[in-house]
């Protein structure tokens, strides 16, 4: 049925029903076996494709094919993919797994043929293949990533000692430009996600607007910066292990406060941008509230934060203490609320924005400024940290491609 | 000049494409069981309401289950369970879905 259902008229509703099942009852007799809609894209691994002229016209004839992220692409040729492979001690047919929307198979090679169009240096590959891993985990949740009608991409957060080694941004414009691992590890993953995954825009991809952070979403935490622990040794790992740490993630939503000096005014600002009535989108708040999100601060209100004696324990319970909803305003709003969740706030019954103060994720990157962001959880329960996995001759690696 | 002649492989996953023979078809729903499954989303309760109304209204002796009012569990839009999948196909003899959104 053409759209849209939902915020329609009951009878209008209805009458779409209606026109469904005319239409089911009448095309029953011929969906019989090999008559429904096949998968037409499976092709072998490896299979080699001729394209005469400039690498222009590999770009056009990848872009006609639906294989591109609207950017031109670097060409994916046997020798590039050769090399890309030199990343990792995985064989180039060694499986992960498979990718929906069409269940096909994740291979190294698949993987390297998408990060050598993406820009990608050789070293990249063990970070592309942790978060390839972290997104297959079910609480990951890839399906509703993928093919939700909601904005959101797998972010992807960078920790350890790698982030020097491939000059990860960290620091001012960690989530912006000009930086190639950021900005092309982050376009591997859209690249195999579409054609690994086989995610097409209005097809099987049904986001509304999309967004921007489609394209790539990828930083490095300052960990340098950070006056907590890093991220991903509050995580349990080890200092020194690099992580890769993956979020099915809306776009950030910038908290700005030049003004706050304690804690408190800070993370008031903080809360304010958490208690947001779109963060309610669904009826029920219970699939919701349940899931794990990011608040990435900015060193000078980190610092700020820190110097006053709070732990990111005491961020946690701030926020959610004081990012909440009015109950009445939701209600208002045809939000189906269990009353037995609301809390008690000076405002009167409130929706809380989460359902245990955990669920706020701590990081700090960025630069100087008076700039933070909050980071809302697209489908994904809970963030997926994979510890990384580097090749024998790794350091060797990094001489020969390091930048 | 000549041009260049590229190879290059090709980036898109394959597809292992198992042939499970398709869902049985019926020419009666006369005495069936229609399972009605809803994702939780506005109005698809609505819509799976009528689809109800209109088979009840077409064949004789027709059941039909609001997975929703069975296991509320199971109206989500975030990934039904194996288990929740297999007591949609213990309680129907078809299953409708509504997505919605």
């Amino acid at each position: 049925m053409p759209p849209p259902i939902g915020g329609i008229p009951a009878e209008d509703v209805c009458a779409k029903a209606g026109l469904a099942v005319e239409a089911f009852l009448g095309t029953r007799q011929s969906a019989v076996s090999g008559e429904s809609a096949r998968d037409d894209t499976a092709r072998p691994s490896s299979e080699l494709i001729s394209i005469q002229g400039s690498g222009a016209a590999v770009t056009a004839a990848f872009y006609r094919n639906g294989w591109t992220d609207g950017l031109p692409i670097v060409p994916p040729t046997a020798d590039a993919v050769r090399e890309m492979m030199t990343g990792t001690d995985l064989p180039p047919l060694h499986v992960l797994g498979r990718m929906v929307p069409k269940n096909a198979t994740i291979t190294i090679e698949k993987i390297a043929i998408n990060a050598v169009m993406a820009g990608c240096r050789p070293t990249y590959m063990p970070v592309l293949i942790a978060a390839v891993e972290g997104m297959l985990e079910p609480d990951f949740d890839l399906a509703g990533v993928q093919c939700s009608t909601g904005p959101h991409s797998p972010l992807l957060l960078i920790n350890g000692p790698i982030r020097a080694q491939l000059n990860v941004n960290c620091s001012s414009g960690a989530l912006g430009h000009g930086w190639q691992a950021n900005a092309t590890i982050g376009r591997a993953i859209r690249l195999i996600l579409n054609n690994i995954g086989g995610a097409r825009i209005g097809e099987s991809d049904m986001t509304t607007l999309g967004m921007a952070e489609n394209y790539t979403y990828c930083l490095g935490e300052n960990e340098e910066k950070n006056p907590w622990a890093p991220f991903h040794v509050d995580e349990g790992f080890d200092l020194e292990d690099s992580t890769v740490t993956v979020l099915g993630a809306y776009a950030p939503e910038n908290v700005s406060d030049h003004v706050g000096i304690t804690p408190g005014e800070i993370l008031t600002v903080a809360s304010d941008v958490v208690s947001k009535l779109s963060r309610f989108h669904l009826r029920s708040m219970d699939h919701i509230i349940a899931r794990d999100t990011l608040l990435v601060l900015g060193p000078e209100h980190a610092q700020s934060i820190a110097a006053a004696g709070w732990s990111k324990k005491d961020v946690q319970q701030f926020v959610f203490d004081h990012a909440s909803i009015p109950y009445e305003t939701l209600k208002s709003l045809r939000r189906q609320i269990d009353e037995t969740k609301l809390i008690n706030t000076p405002g009167g019954r409130s929706v809380p924005l989460f359902a245990n103060p955990g669920c706020l994720k701590i990081v700090v990157a960025g630069g100087p400024g008076k700039h933070s962001a909050y980071i809302n959880s697209g489908h994904t329960k809970r963030v997926i940290t994979r510890k990384i996995a580097f090749p024998r001759n790794w350091e060797g690696l990094v001489d020969r491609f390091g930048e | 000049m000549n041009a260049q002649e590229w190879k290059v492989l090709n980036p898109v996953g394959a597809v292992d494409i198992e042939d499970h023979g398709g869902a049985e078809r019926f020419d009666d729903f006369t005495g069936k069981r229609i399972g009605l499954w809803w994702n939780g989303k506005p109005n698809g309760d609505v819509f799976l309401n009528e689809v109800a109304r209109r088979f009840e209204s077409r064949y004789k002796g027709i059941t039909t289950v609001r997975m929703w009012e069975l296991d509320p569990s199971t109206t989500t839009a975030y990934g039904v369970t194996k288990e929740q999948l297999g007591l949609i196909a213990r309680c129907a003899d078809i299953v409708i879905g509504g997505l919605a959104d």
